[in-house]
């Protein structure tokens, strides 16, 4: 396959404009970097690296948070990378380089590149249980795991197991189960990273839809004789939405016909397509925005109460206030039914009104399921603006801990003891105001064709969104008022 | 302009009015005095409330361990210890609701310790108003311009 002729104004006019998709294996570059067996283990494994320097660091090094590698490099560095930059431009990137279930993968291939001769899995190789092949299992697990994020963005200890249980059960998982069931049915990360990647900047998607029906070998999901397929239990060719594809480029290399497209896209594509919606999947979408509020008034509010819950360590220091537990129950609660029960309870009143408006003889169901992914952006924009001021305000912390990672008192770098100053406070909340319009624009922009899939006859579609922008325009105005109210 | 531009101004101007009016006053100038305590992880009280123009001063204690008292916007960057009283004055010169932050590590939840100092324009937040104002119509203008779009596609 020979190179297209390609300019970087073309590259950053798809990329930032985009004006029209751009296939990234177009320049040589990118496709024999994609194509290159050593790819995914030769950016893996310094990560790896730096995540066992995070574990031991949450073992050993200080129990300060601030002072502590494992606490600021995953709390501030890599949650604000992950948040503002990776997903909304490139989707899953992260899963490509995750440590997480590098042992297993490894493990299962029984080596680190190559697809040996007479080649054969490791371990039982059994498909996940149908009645939990869905992401209801990654939505309670998430929960749980969220309902402890007081103690686990400051408690550097916390961090260290956390990471190191989702390790070992990345690990073991992958000796019972097919390829990667851990990212796709368990990972709590894996969960919203899928979700927001429908609103990603990039995609990977079978050039030609009609060459993969017809080819027989289907090397992409079962593998070559160089490449193992994909790990992610999706057939690529046949990929319409970025949910569940880690981005680890194994079809990219199995392909015989070089049939797959790493694709630079509109951002929201995703959002219309119709095939895989399902309640789980938008009860992620439901779980992340009321915990974008929550997490935000929790961490970043003046209710020092709030945070008094959230702290089931705490030891009450005033007359009226609950001791940790009494007051950790209520924050469980909070967040529990926050997520399950009051932010979608709330839009389900909203997609009622919006069914009677119109009196449409669709199902609340689907209007509650099609409507729920215009959710997505506002979602993603607010967590955006949380964790803008996590980088702005704490910068000072990571070079500190770069110099000293343990909290030992060592200087490596000389930066250990540059004073604490935030940089640009001032444009904090501006930068979180225009997140959140940009937010609604797109949630308003795909709200609109969503409403135009559910109701055929267009002036029935725009009524029926009335209510839907409404309840955008709402949480728009919460995220504002909690950054700047 | 048309029918719904013109419904577009008329739901932007409630808002707008008294926005563009309160911007334009000229502040009155009003010394306030407040009690705040620091203890681990917030301030008591939480917010405090100012116009812009007033001189704030701030009676600071500590409950419990050595806190700050930082408002990177205003130029006010002060400590204190357990048992001991610090007097900070300052002029709220700007509008907008700034993050008062301790400047010292004091626990585990350090970074979190946050309180809010608001700074209104005779009586109203004009940041968060303003906001709203902005954000709702972005919202209203969003609907007319993407609902219109698709219509003048199919025609």
């Amino acid at each position: 396959m020979s190179s297209r002729s390609w300019s970087v104004k073309e590259l950053l006019s798809s990329f930032l404009l985009h004006r029209k998709e751009f296939d990234l294996t177009d320049i040589g570059f990118f496709r024999r970097l994609f194509k290159h067996r050593a790819f995914q283990w030769a950016v893996i494994t310094p990560n790896l690296l730096v995540f066992v320097i995070v574990v031991w660091a949450g073992f050993v090094g200080t129990p300060v948070g601030n002072m502590n590698f494992a606490v600021v490099f995953v709390w501030i560095v890599w949650w604000f990378a992950l948040m503002t930059v990776l997903v909304p431009l490139f989707s899953r990137l992260w899963c490509l380089i995750c440590p997480l279930p590098a042992f297993g993968d490894w493990l299962q291939r029984r080596g680190f590149i190559r697809r040996a001769a007479n080649f054969k899995w490791f371990g039982w190789n059994k498909p996940w249980p149908s009645p939990i092949k869905n992401l209801w299992p990654v939505n309670f697990i998430f929960l749980f795991i969220a309902t402890f994020i007081v103690l686990l963005t400051t408690r550097p200890v916390v961090t260290g197991i956390l990471l190191l249980s989702l390790f070992v059960l990345g690990t073991l998982l992958a000796l019972p189960f097919a390829k990667r069931a851990f990212c796709r049915y368990v990972c709590p990360v894996g969960g919203f990273l899928g979700l927001y990647s429908m609103f990603a900047a990039i995609e990977i998607r079978p050039k030609d839809r009609t060459l993969c029906e017809h080819h027989v070998a289907k090397e992409c999901v079962r593998g070559s004789d160089t490449s193992f397929g994909c790990p992610w239990l999706i057939y690529p060719g046949g990929l319409e939405k970025n949910n569940y594809c880690g981005l680890c480029m194994e079809c990219v290399k199995a392909c015989p016909y070089d049939n797959l497209a790493v694709r630079i896209r509109r951002f929201g594509k995703d959002l219309l397509v119709k095939s895989g919606r399902a309640l789980d999947e938008v009860y992620k979408a439901h779980i992340m925005l009321a915990l974008a509020v929550i997490y935000i008034a929790i961490t970043q509010g003046p209710w020092g109460w709030l945070r008094d819950w959230g702290n089931v360590f705490y030891k009450p220091t005033y007359d009226f206030a609950l001791s940790g537990l009494q007051g950790f129950a209520l924050h469980a609660t909070l967040v529990w039914s926050g997520a399950l029960i009051i932010a979608p309870g709330i839009f389900y009143l909203f997609c009622s009104a919006s069914r009677a408006l119109v009196k449409s003889a669709a199902s609340i169901k689907k209007i509650f399921i099609d409507f729920s992914y215009s959710l997505i952006p506002i979602g993603l924009a607010g967590w955006v603006g949380f964790s803008t001021p996590i980088i702005f305000i704490n910068w000072s912390y990571v070079v500190n801990v770069l110099s000293d990672p343990f909290g030992w008192g060592w200087d490596l770098l000389g930066t250990k003891y540059i004073p604490w100053k935030p940089i640009f406070p001032e444009i904090v909340p501006y930068i979180q105001i225009l997140a959140v319009a940009i937010g609604l624009i797109y949630s308003i922009k795909y709200g609109i064709e969503l409403s135009r899939q559910i109701f055929e006859d267009e002036g029935e579609a725009l009524k029926a969104f009335i209510p839907i922008a409404i309840f955008l325009m709402l949480v728009s105005i919460l995220f504002i008022w909690l950054f700047v109210g | 302009m048309n029918k719904r531009h013109l419904i577009l101004l008329l739901l932007s101007l409630p808002i707008a009015v008294p926005l563009f009016t309160s911007i334009s006053a000229q502040p009155q100038s009003t010394h306030r005095y407040f009690n705040v305590t620091a203890r681990q992880f917030a301030y008591e009280p939480g917010t405090i409330v100012v116009n812009q123009g007033d001189i704030v001063t701030v009676r600071l204690r500590s409950a419990d361990v050595t806190h700050g008292f930082y408002i990177a916007e205003l130029g006010v960057n002060e400590t204190v210890s357990f048992g001991e009283e610090k007097i900070i004055t300052f002029v709220a010169e700007k509008v907008g609701a700034f993050k008062i932050r301790c400047s010292v590590t004091c626990g585990p939840l350090h970074p979190f310790m946050v309180g809010e100092l608001i700074v209104e324009q005779k009586g109203l937040n004009v940041v968060f108003i303003g906001s709203t104002a902005i954000i709702i119509l972005v919202g209203v203008v969003s609907f007319a311009l993407i609902g219109k779009k698709r219509v003048k596609v199919e025609q």
